[in-house]
């Protein structure tokens, strides 16, 4: 017959209240013998210790195992550090909660908000529940990804593979070693090894589709020592020239494009902007914005992709 | 959903410590608290009624007084402290600083910030290297227009501000009242009433040129909900799978992405048709306006006139 939850429950909470008791390691002669809940055929109460030992592990809580006899070094016992198990943070002060709380709160999605809220209950069990103290911080906006997101995280915890049809400009199917997760820009990423192509790629969650599935078996890669999420992203982004252009612009208008180049009067209607930049895309962008109130002048290079990006819509 | 034993062993341990610390709370309270249900918190306090240490006398067991307008625990035994933070509870609380540190523009508090963030890093442990991140130098930063804004919101004052539009491409100056202030993707963004408009508008930071306290404050309640329905239409537009960030990005304004053919067909329910408009022809690829009619025209005259300009 199998036990209740709530038997169960009330067996692990009072093996981890003996266990952070004992300042020797108790054996598990005297854990069936002194606590309660233990009952049964010594085979039974053995298979019911090792499921709860698990289940505490499993819980983060560390159960040291040693032997108080160095004659009897069969005889193992066991034990929890109290040292080891309650939270340890110091002193905080009411700004300080107030700031962790704002931490706490910054996230829509599941996983790091009911993790942050567990942890300010924890500060709140020390200090008690303080009066809110309004820091007069923004809240920061990043997106809710979807269930993947908690999957995600135990695979790179757990260095499990994973497998997904990501939807980029063409749907493929991904195999990766996960090694991280990055939050750019207000959206989140997976950092990984695609297996197929044995090169790093990153990976915007949102565009994982939902037939995501973690390896059972984890610890199957190794991440390397010298990897580090922000070099990688950094990576990405350096190499970039600084390359400068001229555009026309009208009076009065085009104020994006005044608000970063330096400017100087062309005629009754147009003034002439000499802007530098570093992303031919990003100043595409800008100039198409401006509708009929910018023209590139030069480079000629420049000034005929953006017709061809024109042209390109107008064809639909 | 049927809740495991290792919940419930979880939530009791993390209850004793709190009720201890916070006396007097009721049942109702401590399930909001614990983002459970009373019968729940009921059971796990029922529970923790027949834990104690070995012995489980009087003197061994938990020592609790539970009504349902009343929870006390007289006796925690040796649960009297909180277990410490699991490694996602301590990344929710050093990336959730992270995000906040670079947009703190008080001294003493952006120190007291790092404070936090170091001790909490040191908690994380170096044996591991962190599963998440926030990549630095993307990150919004403090300018002096978001404290002038940040003083208006605590003092509860209205400003007077010269804005640069980017749905009209026009600048002007509006008194406005803030209301509240978020960052989103590299933004700053207040939303405030707008006088000039007669309602609620977002500014983004880095487009407002100047800001000082208006000769006099008229305030106003945040609205409750969004714009009026009859504001808004619907638009239909077929775009380049390259152009997929964009829809990623206004996840507000989409109400639906399902691919056709090659191209993505997007559905947006949106007031501002000038923006979009910028927005759309600022996207790579090919661009096609399914609906509604009106929109196509303007959209097409719009690129006629901008290619006119190159001939």
């Amino acid at each position: 017959m199998s036990e209740s939850g709530l038997q169960k429950s009330e067996r692990l909470i009072n093996l981890t209240m003996a266990l952070l008791a004992s300042r020797r390691y108790l054996t598990k002669a005297e854990i069936f013998r002194s606590v309660e809940g233990y009952s049964g055929t010594p085979e039974t109460m053995e298979r019911m210790f090792e499921r709860d030992k698990n289940d505490l592990r499993d819980l983060g809580l560390e159960i040291e195992v040693g032997s108080e006899d160095p004659l009897f070094e069969d005889e193992s016992g066991y034990r929890i550090n109290p040292k080891r198990y309650s939270l340890d943070i110091g002193e905080l002060d009411q700004t300080e909660l107030a700031l962790l709380s704002l931490a706490a709160n910054q996230w829509q999605n599941s996983l790091l908000s009911k993790s942050g809220q567990r942890a300010i209950r924890k500060f709140e069990s020390i200090e008690g529940v303080q009066e809110p103290v309004s820091l007069a911080l923004p809240f920061v906006k990043s997106e809710i990804p979807a269930e993947h997101f908690a999957l995600l995280w135990d695979a790179v915890e757990s260095r499990k593979e994973v497998n997904f049809t990501y939807h980029s400009l063409q749907s493929t199917e991904r195999r990766i070693a996960p090694y991280g997760l990055g939050l750019h820009q207000g959206f989140w990423y997976l950092i990984g090894l695609d297996l197929d192509k044995s090169e790093i790629r990153n990976f915007k969650i949102v565009r994982i589709d939902s037939d995501l599935s973690v390896g059972k078996k984890a610890g199957v890669f190794e991440r390397p020592t010298d990897f580090s999420l922000s070099a990688y992203f950094h990576h990405q982004e350096s190499g970039r020239d600084q390359q400068s252009a001229i555009l026309d612009i009208r009076v009065g208008k085009a104020q994006e494009i005044r608000a970063i180049a330096s400017v100087q009067p062309l005629n009754d209607d147009w003034d002439r902007a000499h802007i530098s930049y570093s992303s031919k895309r990003e100043l595409l962008e800008l100039v198409a914005k401006a509708l009929t109130s910018a023209i590139i002048v030069e480079p000629l290079d420049l000034r005929e992709e953006f017709i061809c990006w024109m042209e390109v819509k107008r064809h639909g | 959903m049927v809740e495991t034993a290792l919940e419930r062993t979880s939530r009791a341990l993390d209850l004793i410590p709190f009720v201890a610390a916070n006396p007097g709370m009721t049942i109702e309270e401590l399930a909001v608290k614990f983002e459970s249900t009373p019968s729940q918190i009921f059971k796990d306090l029922e529970m923790l009624f027949m834990c104690g240490l070995p012995g489980y006398s009087h003197l061994e067991l938990i020592d609790m007084e539970l009504e349902e307008d009343y929870v006390a625990i007289r006796n925690p035994q040796n649960l009297d402290k909180p277990r410490k933070l699991s490694r996602t509870e301590t990344a929710s609380l050093t990336l959730g600083l992270d995000l906040l540190l670079p947009l703190i523009g008080d001294a003493e508090l952006k120190r007291k910030a790092a404070g936090l963030r170091a001790r909490f890093t040191t908690l994380l442990g170096e044996d591991a290297p962190p599963v998440a991140s926030v990549i630095k130098g993307s990150e919004m930063h403090a300018s002096e227009n978001d404290n002038v804004i940040a003083l208006a919101l605590a003092q509860q004052s209205s400003l007077e501000i010269t804005y640069r539009s980017a749905s009209t491409d026009e600048i002007s100056t509006r008194t406005i009242f803030p209301l509240s202030t978020y960052g989103e993707r590299d933004h700053l963004y207040t939303i405030a009433f707008c006088s000039k408009a007669g309602e609620e508008r977002h500014f983004r930071h880095d487009r407002i040129i100047s800001a000082k306290p208006a000769e006099a404050t008229e305030r106003h309640l945040p609205s409750e909900g969004l714009k009026a329905d009859k504001d808004l239409t619907v638009i239909k537009v077929l775009i380049s799978p390259k152009a997929r960030f964009f829809v990623e990005a206004h996840s507000s304004i989409v109400d639906a992405v399902t691919p056709h053919g090659d191209e993505l067909l997007v559905t947006f329910t949106i007031g501002d048709h000038d923006w979009l408009l910028r927005e759309l022809l600022a996207l790579p690829g090919g661009l096609k306006v399914v609906e509604p009619l009106e929109f196509a025209q303007t959209l097409q005259r719009r690129l006629d006139a901008i290619l006119d300009q190159y001939r």
